[in-house]
């Protein structure tokens, strides 16, 4: 698929692979410690205001918190990585495409004030 | 929560994954119905977690597509321009629809998926002549011969319209919406099958995170159900694809319509008859 938009992929598909192997470590490491320590499991995720303090409570239900926001983070992540390409091999098209779906992606963040 | 029952959301994943991939649906058809009907999990805590999970399963899977070159991203970044937006707006009928309603439309859905395995088109050839204005060409490696050969989408319009339709369904029912998408790309615009799952599987991971983002903003996201599930699924999206090419296919494909069925009919009434 050489000329189809595919200018390495690979790089991608790499990221892919350690942000989602990265992911279920941490929350499964936090989910096991929050267990151990308090024999039950924090249901709601910790709000991006409240991690940073919570991270450094050592707060186990906060690593939970960050393996889920770090695996969706991935596709985002994946996306600027093909911008980043489109723009070094100077293809407007391949950028204009791919900052158009970051864009709707990035625009469900802010709708989360909204509801 | 109970151990028991962390243990049988693990379960859960790890047995609707291992489905999903032997027949390449993708698990979250099975997650989020057995997660509301059999576990009696909140149906919208159930959906953000099938949701997180299409997330999971996707980067897992299309990382392999991807480094194997099946993906055909300028077609995926075309189509997402609706997906996206439509997974959007799902994910927002998800926090403020009535749960019953949202019980209903799954039930149809199911029952849609049925249908399609039933009476579904068979795959159709890959078409190699046509416009392309957007450059969508691309190459694939035939598993018969082995030898590359082109393709060119046909159809964008349309399939860019239907697209929509496959994000607005994923963002509703937190599911990946490959069963949608693949007939789309396949049947209607004449992509090669292998190259239509490649590019579906890369595209609902896209398309989940949009509705995923807007379920963690409104505090649907229970860690306690999503992790469970995304270890159940990690491992039995492993079992699946090992487990998928020691079962006849015709054996399997009963066992499903016969178990999507179950759970469209026990959806339904609880949609329809439950308080």
């Amino acid at each position: 698929m050489s000329h189809c938009f595919s200018h390495n992929p690979q790089g991608v598909g790499r990221l892919y692979r350690h942000v989602s192997t990265l992911s279920i470590l941490l929350a499964t490491l936090g989910i096991t410690a929050e267990l151990h320590a308090a024999g039950e499991v924090r249901r709601s995720l910790w709000s991006l205001q409240e991690l940073g303090p919570a991270l450094l409570a050592a707060e186990p239900s906060a690593l939970t918190t960050v393996g889920i926001w770090v695996l969706l983070s991935g596709p985002i992540l994946g996306l600027l990585h093909l911008v980043l390409r489109g723009a070094r091999s100077h293809s407007m098209r391949r950028v204009t495409l791919s900052c158009g779906v970051l864009a709707m992606v990035l625009v469900s963040l802010p709708i989360k004030a909204c509801v | 929560m109970s151990l028991l029952l962390l243990a049988a959301i693990a379960l859960t994943g790890l047995v609707a994954a291992g489905l999903g991939t032997m027949i390449g649906l993708g698990g979250g058809v099975f997650i989020v119905p057995v997660l509301a009907i059999v576990l009696g999990v909140d149906l919208k805590a159930a959906i953000a977690a099938g949701a997180v999970c299409v997330v999971f399963n996707s980067l897992r899977s299309s990382s392999v597509y991807l480094d194997r070159g099946l993906v055909n991203l300028r077609l995926a970044m075309v189509l997402l321009l609706s997906t996206a937006l439509a997974a959007a707006i799902g994910g927002l009928i998800v926090v403020f629809a009535p749960v019953q309603l949202l019980k209903v439309v799954f039930a149809l859905l199911l029952g849609g998926v049925v249908a399609v395995m039933v009476f579904g088109p068979d795959p159709s050839k890959a078409r190699r002549e046509g416009p392309d204005p957007w450059k969508l060409r691309g190459t694939y490696r035939r598993v018969s011969t082995g030898k590359t050969a082109d393709y060119v989408p046909h159809h964008l319009r349309t399939g860019v319209g239907l697209s929509g339709v496959a994000g607005l369904t994923s963002g509703m029912l937190g599911i990946g919406g490959g069963a949608i998408q693949v007939p789309i790309m396949n049947t209607l615009m004449g992509v090669p099958l292998r190259v239509a799952v490649a590019t579906s599987t890369f595209m609902v991971g896209i398309t989940a995170v949009v509705s995923a983002l807007i379920y963690a903003g409104a505090g649907l996201i229970d860690a306690a159900i999503t992790v469970p599930a995304l270890a159940g699924v990690l491992l039995g999206s492993r079992f699946g694809s090992h487990a998928g090419t020691r079962v006849k296919a015709e054996t399997l494909r009963t066992f499903l319509i016969i178990i999507l069925s179950i759970l469209a009919i026990a959806m339904a009434y609880d949609g329809l008859f439950s308080a």
